[in-house]
């Protein structure tokens, strides 16, 4: 596979379209009158790990929840524009949500392992999607764990609380969690600002692990984190009215050494947020 | 790599049958109290409105003979209003400050220990049945009131009141509690701050603060002792004559609607005539309650943060 | 004269500090005399006699067996029919109602029937579940009169329970593509589910105290044998209490006091159980 960088500076347009796994073309999301995003507009490469920057408060976490669709949790969230996962709009009311939650999963900012064993938190969709035996069961929780890294920690654990666990440990489970129902995309909201730097250096090499295999969008407000680790990355800020814009979008090396924007560039040196 | 069709096909919405089977009946029992609701209302009224059919309103609510079993029966409730109003005003007089008081104390001046002790024992009071009440009343109380007052029977509304004055005060402690709770801490440091004695900010900042939880409170207290039955069914006298002092014999509308309900004939103009009074007695309690609460709203959206 | 203000500012402290402690003593006295007091009186009244026998002489004499036999029917048909529709129902007004005029409707029917007069109840249950559904007096109209006066304590303590389970736990299941339902069932109900008990252990507790309810839908001042089916009537302790007391001359004191010693017993063991589950539940977070 080639550098994503390459591919993209050869032909900016062609690419993105045919790496865009998740695309959002003039999309706003209202919390009953506010505005909390206003005509964000993204494509984001498949295989590849997307780093969403910028102040807090912008909005960041709101544009990573179209994507799995958590802001329809919220009473009064509206969204207007076109949000696509493989080129299928996800918010037609025909689709899944169910569905669309499996392909595109999520870790949270502070890990929140089930009250459950170990084994039960990796185990919970599978066992209750197909009838699965203890065997395929514990086939898919060995898989998951290793793939999350966190096998060699806890496969003397599995019956024990997840709650037991470091709290490294328990946001690799909740990686684990979700890579066993086997998504396209995981989501990824601040997972290391609750962390110490080891345990956020562990799950940054696991990251670009995975992203070999799977589509990462990952929000963070640690800029340099955004460098070491994404591919591309998208520098957001809140308006005066208080709604969320992108203000720039591209490679991350090409934001980082030279922004278009000066917005941008003002963050990036830390001028400001 | 997955043609663009087929992740249509395996995105498009699941018909899951069980879940919405599930869902249907969680559906139904969230409706499940406002049909109960109405079921009690349709009742009373199915079954009370034809009293109104043989005695005319203002007769039924202002009357003052309820005679079940002369002929013609006549059936005034005056007797019980009046027994049910003396009965639970009084029990509130008596209950409010020593409710308030004990609120008081141990939402400003008890230490936690001594807090955590008192409260489940309140609670505990709570939980006593009314019918036990209505025992100590009978076997206890009633004969003291009846050497101390003089009187032929300690079966009468005072017996009932004090009875009912200790069945109300949990909750007039537990809301007033809540409400001095509720009371910004800036509120009290603002005043010690001027040199002001606990007491004194207690009485002129706290409870002031907290007053409209603590009118909730006593009316919740009003409501639980207007709505009281068994109690004042076995201690109030169950005389029919509309009472003049808390010493006499009386009968509330919850007593003499289980008093009468056993005997009356199905249907017939007595059984008609009690589910009016519960008609009545359902409405003022009603009333009672949706003020309370609104008033607690009201208390909470002042000192919400 | 500043010094005298001061003191006399701190007399009157003590002296309103005193009235409010005398308040809390006046509102804690009566609960431990009773208790006590029934202990005291009633505890010579128990033996196995007592409790295992039906009373004779129209109560004057015999046991109680049976009125503890219908409380505790009383109790399993309360149960039975408020504990599965009232959690269901604090499951809909927590995880699936939208915040529109039903679900407000619904809220303020649950606060209003909470503060019905207990003899209205017993009003309804005679005319909708003795007469027009024609189940008679009978233990079963009594437990659905019971359950219908429950439902809302059940409901307003489980919607509590469940609203207490942290949105975290229902944010990561929903995020890995598991259904509501499922997260429901799985997650949140079994957390939940401590403070789910105690609000049902409560909930008994207070039917098995009532007697107006029971009054007018099927209790039974003596029955020769016990109930055999939920069509028949029943003895119960609270209403055997009101009757024995207050309609029976000459029952000895002891016997008094020892239906109502039985009958706090149960009451109160009840509480303390619930009080239990909390506080444990409580220490294993």
């Amino acid at each position: 596979m080639k550098n994503i960088n390459t591919i993209l500076s050869d032909n900016k347009e062609v690419a993105q379209d045919k790496f865009a796994k998740l695309k959002t073309e003039g999309v706003s999301l209202y919390y009953g009158a506010f505005q909390a995003l206003r005509n964000v507009t993204l494509d984001m490469p498949s295989c590849a790990i997307t780093a969403i920057i910028g102040p807090s408060g912008c909005g960041k976490s709101s544009l990573l929840r179209l994507f799995n669709r958590m802001n329809d949790l919220i009473p009064q969230a509206r969204v207007s524009g076109n949000v696509e996962l493989d080129g299928i709009p996800i918010y037609n009311p025909k689709i899944d949500v169910v569905e669309l939650r499996r392909r595109v999963g999520m870790v949270f900012q502070k890990p929140n392992p089930f009250p459950m064993s170990v084994f039960e938190n990796v185990a919970f969709r599978p066992r209750r999607h197909g009838s699965k035996s203890r065997f395929e069961l514990a086939e898919i929780v060995e898989k998951s764990l290793r793939h999350a890294a966190l096998w060699e920690e806890v496969n003397d654990k599995l019956e024990q609380s997840a709650l037991a666990l470091s709290g490294g440990q328990q946001q690799r489970l909740c990686i684990a969690r979700v890579l066993a129902v086997e998504p396209e995309v995981i989501l990824m909201d601040e997972p290391c600002s609750a962390l110490d730097p080891v345990a956020t250096l562990k799950i940054e090499d696991l990251m670009r692990n995975l992203a070999e295999d799977y589509t990462i969008v990952i929000v963070t407000h640690n800029m340099q984190q955004a460098a070491r680790v994404s591919d591309m990355a998208a520098f957001m800020m809140m308006e005066e009215d208080r709604a969320g814009v992108v203000v720039e979008y591209g490679p991350t090396s090409q934001l980082f050494t030279n922004p278009k924007d000066k917005r941008t560039e003002d963050y990036i040196t830390g001028r400001f947020g | 790599m997955v043609a663009a069709s087929d992740i249509e096909k395996s995105l498009r919405r699941r018909l899951r049958l069980g879940e919405r089977f599930i869902e249907g009946w969680i559906f139904l029992a969230g409706l499940l109290a406002i049909v109960v609701l109405l079921g009690i209302v349709a009742i009373l009224l199915k079954e009370g409105l034809p009293a109104f059919g043989y005695t005319p309103p203002w007769e039924f609510l202002f009357g003052t003979k309820w005679y079940p079993v002369s002929e013609p029966p006549t059936f005034g409730i005056m007797p019980f209003f009046v027994a049910t109003l003396m009965i639970s005003l009084l029990a509130t007089a008596v209950a409010v400050p020593i409710g308030v008081g004990c609120a008081a104390y141990l939402a400003e001046v008890a230490s936690s220990k001594v807090r955590e002790t008192v409260k489940p024992i309140i609670e505990i009071l709570a939980g006593i049945p009314s019918v036990m009440m209505g025992f100590i009343g009978l076997i206890l109380l009633s004969p003291l009131v009846q050497s101390i007052f003089h009187l032929n029977t300690g079966l009468c509304g005072l017996t009932a009141s004090i009875m009912l004055s200790l069945m109300s005060l949990p909750i007039i402690v537990s809301v007033s509690e809540d409400a001095l709770h509720a009371v910004p801490n800036e509120f009290k440091e603002a005043s010690y701050a001027l040199g002001v004695t606990k007491w004194e900010t207690i009485r002129h900042v706290c409870i002031p603060a907290a007053f409209s939880g603590i009118t909730a409170a006593i009316m919740l207290g009003v409501g639980r002792a207007i709505g009281e039955t068994m109690t004042v069914l076995m201690v109030a006298g169950g005389a029919l004559a509309v009472p003049v002092s808390p010493t006499d014999p009386m009968t509330t509308m919850t007593a003499a609607i289980a008093s009468g309900i056993g005997n009356a004939v199905r249907g017939g103009l007595q059984y008609q005539a009690l589910f009016a009074v519960g008609l009545i007695l359902f409405i003022i309690s009603l009333a009672v309650n949706l003020i309370a609460d609104r008033v607690l709203q009201q208390q909470k959206r002042r000192f919400a943060r | 004269m500043r010094a005298e203000a001061r003191l006399s500012r701190k007399v009157s402290q003590r002296t309103a500090f005193a009235f409010l402690a005398l308040a809390t003593v006046i509102t804690l006295t009566p609960v431990l005399f009773i208790i006590v007091y029934t202990i005291i009186n009633g505890a010579s009244a128990l033996n196995w006699e007592f409790l295992t026998h039906s009373p004779s002489q129209a109560g004057k004499a015999g046991g109680i067996f049976p009125a503890i036999v219908g409380t505790f029917y009383l109790m399993l048909g309360t149960l039975i029919f408020a504990l599965p529709i009232g959690v269901l129902a604090a499951i809909y007004l927590t995880e699936y109602a939208k915040d529109n005029w039903l679900t407000r409707l619904i809220n303020m029917a649950i606060i209003n029937l909470a503060g019905v007069p207990s003899i209205v109840f017993g009003l309804f249950g005679l005319g909708v579940f003795v007469l027009t559904f024609h189940f008679g007096l009978s233990l079963l109209a009594a437990s659905l009169t019971l359950a219908s006066q429950a439902l809302a304590m059940v409901v307003t303590t489980s919607r509590e329970a469940i609203l207490a389970v942290p949105k975290e736990y229902r944010e990561g299941s929903l995020a890995i593509g598991a259904t509501k339902w499922q997260t429901v069932r799985h997650i949140v109900l079994p957390q939940a589910l401590p403070g789910i008990i105690t609000g049902a252990v409560l909930a008994i507790s207070r039917a098995a105290g009532e007697t107006a309810p029971i009054l007018v839908v099927g209790a039974a001042f003596f029955l020769p044998g016990l109930p055999q089916s939920p069509f028949d009537q029943f003895m119960a302790l609270p209403y055997h209490l009101y009757t024995v007391s207050a309609h029976v001359p000459g029952v000895p004191r002891s016997t008094l006091w020892g239906i109502a010693l039985v009958l706090l017993a149960v009451v109160l063991s009840l509480d303390v159980l619930a009080a239990v589950i909390r506080i444990k539940a409580r220490q294993r977070k």
